[in-house]
């Protein structure tokens, strides 16, 4: 069996998740505590990936990364490669792809934080961000630990954004979705199955951590 | 130094409206039925809210200044604010609690064992008791040093016994401390035990006429907003 587009798939599924706590965790802080102008259109754009079909979602991210869009070109001309049709690039269009993912889980365990704590902490000398990060964070692990699972496991099975702005390009872009499907393609069921029941194991596996943590 | 609080502010049901003092070392006891206004009163001290018209000083610093459009955030004005129902934080041990805001780790070793729960300083708050999770509440409020102490209903929530003991210990930290204590209550004995001035409000204001009269009726309102002269001539308050 071809090791590599599972390889792939998992650093993949690794780098969106490391990323997307990062940049999701303060975006749901903000989702969840302030009010301000245009609040709920930007909530709304940034569910969208969510509600789109995948090709459409892909077709306008490769607009964007591709050599003549505004981030691609941007890209090409500070790095010198492109942003489409690498690996980088499908991380880029993967983490875009699984943000409502990571920001739902999070916004709702930042809202059952009792806003007493919050309070407390004000009064015991801490800004809002100091507040945050010693306060909100340590206190919504299970909500922060859903949005990783989900966004690692969105991440290992996404095709239609993957193919559209990464192709398949061995060893680069060919992560297992793909290869799964090429496998179907060429007839090679026995290759297709192996890498499918992989990935059906790894996706169980972390369903049932996510229910020991809803239940917790 | 003293804590000079003047304050307005519209709210749905009533209107708050007080000015009141307090010194240093002193408590000052908000004392009034539920609903009267006393913890907004109290938050307003804080900074939690903002008044609509007012001035709150402390010592040398303005809290709040509504003429001059000054309001500090909370977590500048240096106070401790010990809550009734306020969890403490529950992801960290009574001794992270009480260091929540200290670089000061001998000061809160101190308080820790001058209150009683230094034994328990590896236990998170829900292994402890109520008494022991309102002693290191204090104990948290009290390391960073306080310019000034608000206390609201602290120890309603506890039994008889374990809410004397805190209350006495009120009462010895209040001239060590030499800071302003505002202490919220809606309970006469507390209030007549612990207070140096008693303010009584009602609906948003103070009400002195909340406050019986002796017989004679001689007494100064002055000398009726004093404790001690309420105790000398047995002096109640009403509902």
């Amino acid at each position: 069996m071809d090791w590599l587009p599972l390889y792939l798939s998992m650093k993949l599924a690794l780098l969106c998740t490391v990323i997307l706590l990062i940049v999701a965790a303060p975006l749901a802080g903000l989702m969840a505590y302030s009010r301000f102008r245009g609040k709920s259109f930007l909530e709304a754009f940034f569910n969208l990936p969510m509600a789109l079909p995948p090709t459409v979602m892909g077709f306008y991210l490769l607009i964007f990364m591709g050599p003549s869009g505004a981030v691609g070109a941007l890209w090409e001309q500070w790095t010198g490669s492109p942003l489409a049709f690498s690996f980088l690039g499908i991380v880029v269009a993967s983490a875009v792809y699984s943000l409502p993912f990571a920001l739902m889980p999070m916004k709702t365990a930042f809202q059952k934080i009792d806003r007493r704590l919050l309070e407390s902490a004000y009064v015991l000398g801490l800004t809002p961000a100091s507040a945050f990060v010693r306060v909100v964070l340590p206190n919504s692990i299970n909500g922060i630990a859903t949005s990783a699972i989900l966004v690692f496991v969105h991440s290992m099975g996404a095709f239609g954004v993957l193919l559209m702005v990464g192709g398949s390009i061995p060893g680069e872009t060919r992560v297992a979705s793909i290869a799964i499907y090429e496998a179907v393609q060429s007839m090679d069921y026995t290759e297709a199955g192996r890498m499918s029941l992989i990935l059906l194991a790894i996706s169980y596996a972390f369903m049932l951590v996510m229910n020991r943590l809803s239940r917790s | 130094m003293a804590l000079d609080v003047t304050v307005k502010k519209r709210r749905h049901d009533f209107d708050i409206d007080v000015s009141f003092s307090c010194k240093g070392g002193e408590v000052l006891v908000l004392i009034g039925p539920s609903g009267a206004g006393k913890t907004t009163i109290v938050r307003l001290i804080a900074g939690l809210e903002n008044p609509d018209e007012g001035r709150i000083v402390c010592g040398d610093e303005i809290w709040a200044d509504s003429d001059k459009g000054m309001s500090q955030p909370t977590r500048k004005r240096r106070l401790g604010y010990v809550f009734q129902d306020y969890p403490l934080f529950p992801h960290l041990t009574l001794g992270a609690n009480a260091a929540f805001s200290s670089q000061n780790g001998a000061e809160v070793d101190r308080l820790m064992k001058r209150f009683g729960i230094h034994h328990l300083r590896n236990h998170k708050p829900d292994k402890v008791s109520g008494g022991e999770r309102q002693r290191c509440a204090i104990c948290q409020a009290l390391a960073r040093g306080p310019r000034a102490l608000l206390l609201d209903e602290p120890f309603s929530a506890l039994d008889v016994t374990t809410r004397r003991l805190l209350r006495d210990d009120i009462v010895v930290l209040k001239g060590k401390l030499g800071i302003p204590m505002i202490y919220v209550t809606h309970d006469i004995s507390e209030a007549l035990a612990i207070a140096d001035v008693i303010v009584p409000i009602v609906s948003g204001k103070i009400d002195r006429n909340w406050i019986e009269r002796p017989r004679n009726g001689k007494e100064t309102e002055e000398q009726i907003l004093q404790p001690k002269a309420a105790r000398k001539h047995r002096l109640s308050l009403v509902y």
